[in-house]
């Protein structure tokens, strides 16, 4: 079967105005939403950003999310030093920025391998970023320009005063995802010391030994089990032979007697057999030769018997649950133990159960399956209310 | 290769003969110590000389459904699916009940049901013994007779789903069988039990 090709999406040749679309990736925040209405900055500009945003993607996400402005591009725009301007009121949130970005391209990074090919340029392109971060920490403020001037044109902001160790947020920032990688990374517990770990380890060295200890008798204790149930059976296995003996002709005469009353049997079960297949077949022939009326007749017949033998059946049924509970309470009213109510009300309710459950099909509610209340004994009891009345 | 059918065996009722017994069962066979010991390789004459000294019939027995010797047997001769010829020999002796019956069970397994009836018919004057090992483990005592009995008219005897065959009446109005003589109605006639062509009932000793 030939698939159809994949009208669907249109290929790279249709028109798209040359955006590639970034993929969606939790954790990531969108593009910079450009806004026609609030756009500062010329066509040109908002085409120039948009080509080299998958390269700056990764400083410009960190950037706008403390921002918050919607059209970033005016921080980001490459010839601008945005540094400068921003400078001393912004240090602060900059180490912060610095921060998420660094948590992000570890994102980034773990996210790689499964990154499409649009993504893997970001990533690569964070990863270098944070080459360069490294790199450029000892550096004073004064270095920006040189930051300003990568090739690739990437938003540059100060991180001289950045440490990496600076989290004290004054402003709140938003909740990151860390994809489990990463996660772990940070909660595991540092096996590199072991003087300072020593003492929980051997806690907890102590726990599972103990634990394991248990497991061990256990195991035996079932193994041993089976072992002696394993040596007990061939006993049952070859004693039994002996207890019956198939010798014959101990008493031929016994044994041929016996014999000859099975084969009577035997005959007379055949003999049986044939004639309730005769009987079957003289019904059939009959029934083939009635005429139509006849065969109504005996239908309605039919049923009339059926609904009779119904309801004898059911009336049978109550009175034998009446029955029950009557003489189920005679029993019981010498000695009005609480056990003994509890016991007899639920005994009541299993023979319900039991008997009427075929013949009401019918839902008959909650209520009705309701076991708590009313039936409490310290509220009298309702099996008075029940007898011999046909419950659901 | 131990557990494989002869390659030069029929498909019976339309299947691997072994398949006959269900795969539970028959994979406990292949475990058991019986079959691996002293059903290897073994031919039909072998199966004879096995059978020869079996004390039980039975299927499988005990919580772990251990098999009996009989159905290891039973399942080496469906995988060795010996010709007619030797069956009918093995059923017409008289000198092993266990064997006899083991070729019983054989038959009615694999034959047609015509010839089912026709073969197995007569062992209802066999009124020997045999020891039936219950599935719960204990021995029961039980008769030739009624062995062959279940075999005719019962679906599961010894573990073994037995394929089906058409009820005898249904074959006696199609004209394919003769109703049953039984030995009873010719023992009236003569003055003993005699062995006859059709129905003889055999009390030698095993």
């Amino acid at each position: 079967m030939s698939k159809p090709q994949d009208t669907r999406k249109p290929t790279a040749s249709v028109a798209t105005s040359g955006v590639k679309v970034q993929r969606y990736f939790p954790g990531k925040a969108p593009d910079e939403h450009i806004d026609d209405l609030s756009a500062s900055e010329s066509e040109e500009e908002a085409a120039e950003y948009r080509s080299s945003i998958q390269t700056s993607e990764a400083a410009t996400i960190a950037i706008s999310d403390l921002k918050g402005k919607a059209p970033v591009t005016r921080e980001v725009d490459k010839k601008e030093n945005t540094s400068d301007e921003d400078s001393e009121s912004d240090a602060e949130t900059r180490r912060l920025l610095h921060a998420r970005l660094r948590a992000r391209q570890m994102a980034a990074e773990g996210n790689s391998s499964s990154n499409s090919d649009s993504d893997s340029s970001a990533s690569s392109a964070a990863s270098g970023l944070r080459h360069r971060e490294a790199m450029r920490r000892p550096l004073s403020e004064s270095s920006n320009s040189e930051a300003t001037s990568d090739s690739e044109g990437r938003s540059t902001y100060t991180d001289s005063d950045y440490s990496g160790d600076d989290y004290a947020p004054r402003v709140l920032l938003k909740p990151m995802f860390v994809p489990k990688s990463q996660r772990l990374a940070s909660t595991l517990p540092k096996p590199l010391n072991p003087d300072d770990t020593k003492d929980t380890e051997n806690a907890d060295a102590g726990e599972a030994e103990l634990k394991k200890q248990e497991r061990r008798i256990e195991s035996v204790r079932l193994a041993a089990e089976e072992a002696i149930r394993a040596r007990q059976q061939p006993e049952i296995d070859e004693a039994d032979e002996l207890d019956v003996d198939d010798t014959d002709d101990v008493d031929v005469e016994a044994e041929f007697e016996a014999w000859r009353l099975r084969e009577l049997l035997r005959i007379k079960r055949d003999k049986e057999e044939k004639e309730e297949a005769d009987i079957e077949e003289t019904d059939r022939e009959r029934v083939k030769n009635m005429t139509e009326e006849e065969k109504n007749l005996e239908g309605i017949e039919r049923a009339r018997k059926q609904r009779e033998e119904k309801a004898q059946e059911i009336a049978s049924q109550r009175e034998s649950a009446a029955t029950i509970s009557t003489s189920e309470k005679k029993l019981s009213s010498a000695g009005t133990d609480l056990s003994d109510k509890l016991t007899q009300d639920m005994l009541e309710y299993a023979l319900r159960q039991n008997s009427n459950r075929k013949r009401t099909g019918k839902w008959r509610g909650y209520k009705k399956e309701d076991t708590s209340s009313g039936q409490s004994l310290w509220n009298g009891g309702s099996h008075h209310h029940r007898r011999g009345r046909k419950t659901s | 290769m131990a557990n494989r059918t002869v390659a030069t065996a029929q498909s019976v009722h339309g299947t691997n003969p072994q398949y006959l017994i269900e795969k539970a069962y028959r994979q406990r066979v292949y475990d058991s110590l019986y079959w691996k010991e002293h059903c290897f390789g073994l031919t039909v004459t072998g199966v004879m000389e096995k059978a020869s000294e079996l004390t039980s019939i039975g299927g499988c027995y005990g919580t772990n459904r251990r098999p009996t010797e009989f159905f290891c047997l039973t399942l080496k001769l469906l995988q060795l699916q010996p010709d007619r010829q030797m069956i009918d020999v093995l059923l017409d002796q008289t000198d092993f009940k266990y064997l006899r019956a083991l070729a019983a069970m054989y038959f009615r397994l694999t034959q047609p049901p015509k010839d089912v009836y026709e073969k197995l018919e007569p062992l209802y004057g066999d009124y020997r013994k045999l020891r039936k090992r219950s599935s719960d483990g204990p021995f029961e005592l039980t008769f030739m007779d009624e062995f062959v009995d279940s075999l005719l008219r019962e679906n599961f005897v010894c573990f073994i789903t037995l394929p089906h065959i058409t009820k005898r009446m249904v074959m006696e109005d199609a004209g394919v069988l003769a109703p049953r003589i039984s030995p009873l109605d010719e023992d009236d006639d003569d003055d003993n039990y005699s062995s006859n062509g059709e129905n003889s009932s055999v009390h030698s000793s095993n």
